[in-house]
């Protein structure tokens, strides 16, 4: 089972460049439209690869905005102009090799912007649509704005939830049958309001099914005395198989170790491969990214060019290699008496092509592989109707550490205590009649504020002191723009200044509609 | 923005291809073209542009009147423009007369009037053969146009207006840094030019003051057109219509910017230039095809801002953007290892083989001059009784002129049987510069073709005889002139007589060319003028091989190439006939002493005889640093008769076991372009005592997968005789065989004979290798005895002779060698 989990947080009208709005466009031209149109091709060959894409709300909004279809279109277009003037400026130096990796990339985004407008006509989202309707896809939901639910208040978690239900609902037009615990974030109890809200499966790390030690894959560059890397109690259970919580109706599936640790692992992944090409070195003139890794040890102006050639053979090898032990891993599990076990492989969906440039086409070639083995197949969460055994679940995350630090930690101990007051301010806005349209409108703003506060995607950043500054302006915005409402509500000042701001805020905002 | 957009199919077929691959292509790419038309036509917004070649033009009027019926039905609803082109698709720019512009123009506009009733003045542009377009070219086709009231609208490659990237300090082409090692700052174009993706408009351009426009066409849109199927494994591209509707949309929407800057605001045109037979032809898929083009051709109907027009159409309404002259001599800059840049002239004179088609045409060429010196001088004399340098002044005028044929033509009103002849040959002449034997033939996509060239030298050496039948100052035969015939510096000795053409290299004392009428033809002017009248109409069919035969045309030889660098750096060689090597032979084999099969012989004696030509050539080598050793060849010419005795004399270095290796080729191959089932053979006779062995190496063995290759060895008594037969069949439905027969003589003991194709490879590594490949089925036989040097000396006669349309079969021979199998 192929889970690839989507998400960017809300960038809409929130700066373009070198934060904001560019983190969408790129995971559009670089992850989304290449694995679709890729997907889309397999399927003209017969291929049929089923797999589970998981979208935040906040994502689909984004995508579904005229606003970003737009402005995706001109992203492309100066994609393809950087492109041309480094071609240009390479052939002008002697560097032919360096042209034609531009040239390479003029026509990569030139045909990007050819599929998203030919082949999927501006909608990504309506092409998933269309795929689960043919029952080649299941598309499942997540928190509204990714909020890491298990340090939520509980109306806070009904809020992320509940939105998150029904803008599936109103894009897909269908109940989702699945929902993504954002970074696999559970904790006891969480499965209550899912029950409550119809959903049938989430999925949890391996760790919190099986117990053991966890994988930890994000943060883990993190050096923190304070880390506790727990050791779960082993429990004799297996992720080869899904289970029934105990007592609730509602199933979970567990994250397989091994086929994350071969993708993700920072020092045995395949993304690290020397012959890929290396995310961290850009092109001062336009950003594009000419070298590979070469060494993951050396200094960035060693990196040597990148040759797509080389890699393309990588990817292979790669695949081959992976669904190999894919083969094996089920020997193994049969071994030990499943006898049609169940691998769950839960990615980010990021990770392919916009943080591992080759990872569409590796992704591509997997569902190739697997579809022509004879071993191996794959399955979607709705063809497994029930599970036979129960379990109990830990509390967990897919962060380091197993649990909860990467998002509560002393880093970000004052951002939970605003999110619990914000919380907390809410629920006696959430009392108040409203008296006007303005109000009405006042206190549907506060509530989007509040869930963007509550992005889990602010936390990280803060945490991993990645691009921290704007996470933290960010969270302080919403966080104003929600004081601002719930005192003008409260002081009742609903006069034309905050009239005037909020309908700017809403242009700014305008999500969940 | 409205977008433009010219669809310019071009359809051709040349003289003389194969009955089976035009059948072909009719059925797979002509006839879908004519059923995608008529739905096209249908489409409101649609127009096109089609231009069809001349010599295919002229096979569908002999082969295929309904095709022509129904196309000039379809041309009269108006959706379909034509463009005009040349008569005979030729490379114009390789003759020596530039009255050969015009005349194409005109024959071409006459043939398409007749079937279509369009007429010059409705072209909407004319086709350039291959958009190789020197400034000759595009200066007489525009004269050509304006004498015809035709549109001299040119679509011309881009890189024809522009460098794809200019020079920068730093760059190749810094000669600052490439010889001294610093960089030049200013080595970058001072000229004002416009890039590349903005050259979707007409350019107006002018020659000597003749005003022309092109139009240039852009690979991209040729690339992407149809790319429904792979190149090679690693191509995963497909074009839907919907992306190639795109990606134009794309283009013009970026020209329409450009325009709007420089304040013209003129719409962009974009034309979409390909050869049509990449529908179906090329994919066989044509179903597929049609319905690709149809749905492109209704995603611009659909769409307000695009919209299909003629070349001359949108000229008429947005005009030229400017005058922007185009650069020179480029077509297809994308092949730069094939043309080296050096065009069509570099690829024609850069090929010996190639090269030898165009020497043949400059003799035909003189003569042609030569007769029309007399009828100009005829002419004068009756017209006017002016000063002699006037009248010499007004001659070279005329000879100069581009309308230099139809004066002549004028000029021979009174003499119907003249001017008959005189057309035909001039039609004959012409059509020898087709382009396809000579761009595709050293094209890296493509297989050796010099069967077209072989074809029309057939009717050049007999349209050679009738014209010199008309001639006051008629040769007397045998002639034999020293000339640097083929212009590589070396004289070659060139040989004449009413059955023969024979040209013999110095280099390697061998011969280039030789071309042979048959006996029951030469010196019958009546006969060969009723032949090449009646076939004055392009003839379909390739039974001309009944009468006329080029015997030495050899292609490039692989294992001849002179390398002087893995990269490319080379001379590649024709194989030629009668080279001769000088082996020794040791525990390992034979091993090649000298270099007498290429060094420069030195010619000892020509003389004339009567009807016999002797020419004696020797080359004196030292080998060893001790011996002296000389080669001598004598070649005798008599009616139809040719020989050649090979003679080795000298001092054996002792403890040398020295041969010699005369090489006898033929390039004469057998033809079947009905089931492409083509047979040779190899019979010999003999009654000596002696027995040899004789390998025959790389038997064509033609099965469903392609051509494989095998080699046997016999036992044999020595013939003395060997017989080469070759078949002919032609769609016509003649079928007959060819021979040439080889004599050998020799009073030395001949230990082995080997006999093998012509040329095994040709452009080794430099086309495709399944291309590269060459065999009996298509490059004729070689035969190499091996003979002994005894007490310092051997020899060899070899007695040439031939039959067309021999009664000979497999029946006449004792021992029989299959060189084609099936």
């Amino acid at each position: 089972m192929l889970v690839l989990h989507s998400h960017i947080p809300y960038v809409k009208r929130q700066g373009r460049w070198p934060f904001g709005e560019v983190w969408l466009f790129e995971a559009m031209a670089e992850t989304y439209i290449p694995f679709l149109k890729n997907w889309l091709d397999l399927k003209q060959l017969g291929y049929n690869a089923k797999v589970t894409f998981s979208l935040s709300p906040v994502l689909i909004e984004q995508l579904n905005s005229k606003y970003i279809q737009r402005e995706f279109i001109n992203y492309l277009k100066e994609r393809e102009t950087l492109a041309l003037d480094d071609e240009r400026y390479f052939r002008g130096h002697g560097e032919k090799d360096l042209a034609n990796l531009a040239a390479n990339y003029y026509n990569f985004y030139r045909d990007i912007r050819r599929d998203y407008i030919t082949e999927f006509d501006f909608n990504i989202t309506g092409i998933l649509k269309s795929l689960q309707e043919e029952g080649n896809i299941e598309i499942i939901t997540t928190a509204a704005t990714h909020a890491y639910l298990p340090l939520l208040d509980k109306p806070s978690l009904e809020y992320q939830v509940i939105t998150g239900k029904k803008i599936y609902e109103e894009v897909f037009a269908t109940s989702p049958r699945g929902f993504w615990l954002p970074e696999c974030g559970y904790s006891q109890g969480l499965e209550d309001i899912l029950v409550e809200h119809g959903f049938a499966y989430f999925y949890v790390d391996s760790h919190a099914i099986e117990g053991g030690k966890p994988i930890g894959v994000f943060s883990s560059d993190i050096v923190d005395d304070e880390i506790i890397i727990e050791t779960f109690a082993s429990t004799g259970l297996s992720t080869y198989r899904p289970y029934k919580i105990k007592d609730k109706d509602i199933m979970v599936f567990g994250r397989n170790s091994i086929v994350s640790h071969q993708v993700w692992s920072a020092e045995f992944g395949y993304p690290g491969d020397e012959d890929y090409r290396e995310f961290h070195k850009h092109f001062d003139r336009s950003g594009f990214k000419y070298w590979k890794i070469t060494d993951r040890n050396i200094a960035m102006h060693k990196k040597s060019i990148y040759d797509p050639d080389l890699a393309d053979l990588k990817v292979n090898i790669h695949a081959k290699h992976f669904v190999d032990s894919l083969k094996n891993t089920a020997k193994e599990a049969k071994k030990l008496g499943f006898s049609r076990p169940l691998i769950v492989g839960c990615y980010d969906t990021e990770l392919f092509g916009h943080w591992w440039w080759e990872g569409v086409k590796w992704l591509n070639q997997v569902i190739k592989d697997v579809a022509e083995s004879d071993q191996l197949d794959f399955v979607l969460p709705s063809e497994i109707t029930s599970a036979k055994h129960e379990a109990e679940v830990f509390d967990s995350s897919w962060g380091l550490g197993g649990k909860h630090f990467v998002w509560e930690n002393k880093e970000t101990a004052w951002m939970w205590d605003i999110i619990k007051n914000t919380g907390g301010e809410y629920e006696k806005l959430s009392t108040v009649h409203p008296k006007s349209d303005i109000e009405q409108r006042a206190k549907e703003m506060a509530l989007k504020e509040l869930m963007l506060v509550q992005s889990s995607d602010w936390l990280f950043m803060v945490t991993n002191n990645l691009t921290k500054d704007y996470a933290m302006k960010r969270f302080f915005e919403h966080y104003t723009k929600f004081l601002r409402i719930a005192g003008a509500i409260h002081d009742d000042l609903l006069d034309e200044d905050f009239v005037q701001w909020l309908l700017e805020t809403e242009h700014e905002d305008d999500i969940f509609l | 923005m409205k977008g433009h957009i010219a669809f310019c199919p071009h359809f051709h077929q040349p003289h003389f291809q194969l009955y089976k691959t035009r059948e072909e292509a009719y059925r797979n790419s002509y006839l879908p073209w004519l059923d995608l038309l008529k739905k096209a036509v249908d489409i409101d917004q649609f127009y096109i542009n089609l231009h069809l070649s001349g010599p295919l033009l002229y096979w569908l009027r002999d082969q295929k009147q309904s095709y022509i019926k129904d196309f000039k039905k379809l041309v009269e609803t108006n959706k379909i423009g034509l463009v005009g082109g040349l008569a005979d698709e030729p490379f114009v720019q390789l003759s020596s007369r530039n009255d050969d512009f015009l005349y194409q123009l005109k024959k071409y506009e006459e043939l398409l009037y007749e079937l279509t009733e369009v007429k010059a003045s409705g072209w909407q542009g004319i086709h350039v053969v291959e958009r190789e377009c020197g400034e000759i070219t595009l200066k007489e086709l525009t004269y050509a146009a304006n004498l015809i009231n035709s549109p001299a609208i040119f679509y011309l490659d881009a890189e024809t207006f522009y460098e794809s990237h200019f020079n920068y300090p730093g760059s190749d082409y810094d000669y600052c840094l490439k010889h001294f090692g610093f960089v030049d700052p200013v080595a970058k174009t001072t000229i004002s030019h416009i890039p590349q993706k903005y050259l979707h408009y007409a350019f107006r351009d002018e020659l000597a003051g003749q005003e022309f426009f092109s139009v240039p066409v852009h690979s991209q849109f040729r690339y992407q057109l149809l790319k429904r199927q792979s190149f090679t494994t690693a191509d995963k591209v497909r074009i839907k219509p919907q992306h190639y509707y795109f990606y134009i949309k794309d283009a013009l929407e970026e020209a329409s910017k450009f325009s709007k800057a420089l304040g013209r605001n003129i719409p962009p045109i974009l034309v979409i230039f390909e050869d049509a037979e990449k529908l179906g032809q090329w994919s066989k898929d044509p179903t597929g095809d049609v319905e690709w083009l149809l749905e492109f051709f209704e995603l611009v109907a659909a769409d307000d801002d695009l919209e299909f027009i003629g070349l001359k159409q949108y000229l008429d309404k947005c005009g030229p953007i400017d005058t922007y002259p185009v650069s020179l001599s480029h077509s297809y800059p994308e092949w730069e290892n094939w043309t080296a840049k050096r065009g069509i002239r570099g690829v024609t004179f850069g090929d010996e083989r190639l090269r030898r088609v165009i020497c043949r045409l400059r003799d035909l060429e003189e003569l042609q001059e030569s007769y029309e010196n007399e009828v100009i001088n005829n002419f004068g004399q009756n017209i006017a009784n002016i000063d002699t340098d006037i009248r010499n002044i007004i001659k070279r005028s005329i000879l100069s002129s581009s309308e230099r044929y139809e004066l002549i033509e004028k000029m021979l009103k009174d003499e119907p049987e003249q001017l008959l002849i005189y057309e035909v040959v001039n039609r004959i002449r012409n059509l020898v510069y087709q382009e396809d034997p000579k761009w595709a033939s050293r094209h890296p996509s493509y297989g050796s073709s010099p069967y077209y060239d072989v074809m029309g030298l057939a009717y050049l050496e007999i349209a050679y005889k009738v014209l010199q039948s008309l001639t006051k100052e008629k040769p007397h035969y045998p002639k034999v002139v020293e000339t640097d015939w083929d212009y590589d510096g070396v004289e070659e000795i060139l040989i004449e007589n009413d059955y023969q053409t024979l040209v013999i290299d110095r280099k390697g004392g061998c011969i280039s060319y030789h071309h042979i009428l048959s006996p029951n033809l030469a010196n019958k002017v009546g006969e060969m003028t009723d032949i090449i009248v009646k076939d004055s109409h392009i003839p379909a069919y390739n039974s001309i091989f009944r009468y006329a035969y080029p015997l030495v045309f050899t292609e490039a030889d692989s294992d001849m190439a002179l390398k002087f660098y893995d990269e490319g750096g080379r001379k590649e060689i024709s194989r030629n006939s009668l080279r001769c090597h000088l082996l020794a032979k040791d525990i390992n084999g034979y091993n090649v002493i000298g270099d007498f099969a290429s060094s420069l012989f030195e010619i000892e004696l020509v003389e004339v005889i009567g009807n016999r030509v002797t020419v004696i050539l020797a080359c004196n080598q030292r080998i060893n640093n001790d011996s002296e050793i000389v080669l001598r060849k004598t070649f005798v010419m008599e009616e139809s008769y040719l020989s050649c005795e090979f003679e080795v004399l000298g001092q054996v270095p002792s403890g040398l076991d020295l041969y010699i290796a005369p090489q006898i080729v033929t390039s004469a191959a057998a033809s079947d372009e009905v089931d492409f089932r083509p047979s040779a053979f190899i019979g010999v006779s003999g009654n000596s005592d002696t027995n040899v062995n004789i390998d025959v190496t790389d038997i064509s063995v033609i099965n469903e997968n392609g051509i494989d290759y095998k080699s046997s060895s016999y036992q044999s008594v020595l013939p003395n005789k060997i017989d080469y037969l070759y078949l002919i069949n032609s769609a016509d439905n003649s079928k007959f065989w060819n021979l040439v027969s080889y004599n050998l003589t020799t009073d030395d003991e001949v230990v082995n004979l080997i006999v093998a194709p012509a040329v095994r490879e040709y452009y080794k590594d430099y086309v495709f290798e399944n291309q590269s490949d060459l065999g009996y089925h298509t490059s004729g036989v070689l035969i190499k005895p091996i003979i002994k040097v005894t007490a310092g000396q051997a020899n060899l006669l070899v007695n040439i002779g031939w039959q067309l349309d021999t009664d000979k079969n497999e029946n006449n021979y004792s021992g029989l060698y299959s060189l084609i199998e099936k």
